[in-house]
């Protein structure tokens, strides 16, 4: 081999095992922040799903409670004929706040099958929870107050982009009936929280 | 041909002047790319801290030791974790839920 040009060739040689060990780190450093952010808007994501599950069924509830309460009183004011178009006009208007609530979350359920979860196209996830809620028929007081056609042990909520994944679950507090389940009543309170995702295909 | 005396010296010169010419290029090649990978590696240490950091809050779990001084800030819906690390300042916010449960 000509001597002539052996230091540059040894430079260049240095400088392209250098360059890619370089690449290399660089790659595995944008892949780890990558994951990073991942996770964080994962979580964001499904902890921001999960209060506003959390949410409605609250307001669902609270409206529940009084339309049971109107109903109630429009038992008892029988004796007060003058009163009752008022009640059964409150109770159309709670009835109406609660269908309200109702389309918002099919409004989310869709938007979040749209956008798949949390980060588009490059993301998946199980579809939000629905409310398997059922109106029984008016009666001579008006409409009545919801009950659970299908009462849920929880409601949970999962988001992947894999490696990574979250998930929440909303949980009742106890019920009348039964505690620690969504029994046909509604239970007195619930609480949102981190789980574990369940599925082969959330790690 | 046997190489003279003054050929010897002129070939070393010649070496002498690569190698100098081509360490000038590549030494500040090479300090430019060990500063951007020394950047990244910050970048993405610390936003993995600050991430660890507010979820462990978060989890209510015992503290993450992480190397940067990472400041969280916690209200009745929100916990938020940043720190400043070199240039670049991360954030991350939470929104508060319960612990993890054990339960699958």
């Amino acid at each position: 081999m000509n001597e002539k040009g052996s230091v540059g060739i040894l430079l260049m040689l240095s400088l392209l095992i250098i360059s890619v060990m370089g690449f290399g780190t660089w790659g595995v450093l944008r892949k780890w922040r990558h994951m990073v952010e991942s996770q964080h808007r994962l979580d964001r994501c499904v902890g921001d799903a999960s209060l506003e599950l959390h949410s409605r069924l609250k307001k669902i509830q609270q409206l529940n409670r009084q339309i049971t309460i109107t109903r109630q009183t429009l038992v008892t004011t029988v004796v007060l004929p003058e009163a009752r178009p008022v009640l059964q006009g409150l109770l159309e208007l709670l009835v109406v706040k609660q269908d309200f609530e109702r389309a918002r979350w099919s409004a989310r359920q869709i938007r979040w099958l749209a956008e798949r979860g949390c980060l588009g196209a490059s993301s998946f996830a199980r579809p939000l929870p629905s409310f398997h809620l059922t109106r029984p028929p008016r009666d001579s007081f008006g409409p009545q107050a919801l009950t659970w056609e299908r009462a849920p042990s929880r409601f949970l909520i999962q988001a992947a982009r894999l490696p990574r994944s979250s998930a929440a679950q909303i949980i009742s507090n106890g019920g009348p009936d039964e505690p620690n389940k969504f029994t046909a009543s509604f239970p007195t309170s619930f609480t949102a929280s981190w789980t574990r995702p369940v599925g082969a295909n959330f790690p | 041909m046997k190489p003279t005396g003054f050929s010897l010296s002129n070939e070393l010169g010649q070496t002498l002047l690569e190698f100098a010419i081509s360490t000038a290029i590549i030494m500040p090649l090479l300090t430019g790319a060990a500063w951007l990978l020394r950047e990244h590696w910050v970048q993405a240490a610390c936003a993995r801290d600050v991430f660890e950091v507010t979820r462990t809050r978060l989890d209510g779990r015992s503290g993450f030791a992480s190397r940067f001084r990472v400041e969280v800030t916690e209200t009745e819906h929100w916990v938020e974790g940043s720190a400043r690390c070199l240039k670049h300042t991360e954030t991350v916010r939470l929104p508060r839920l319960m612990p993890l449960t054990g339960e699958p």
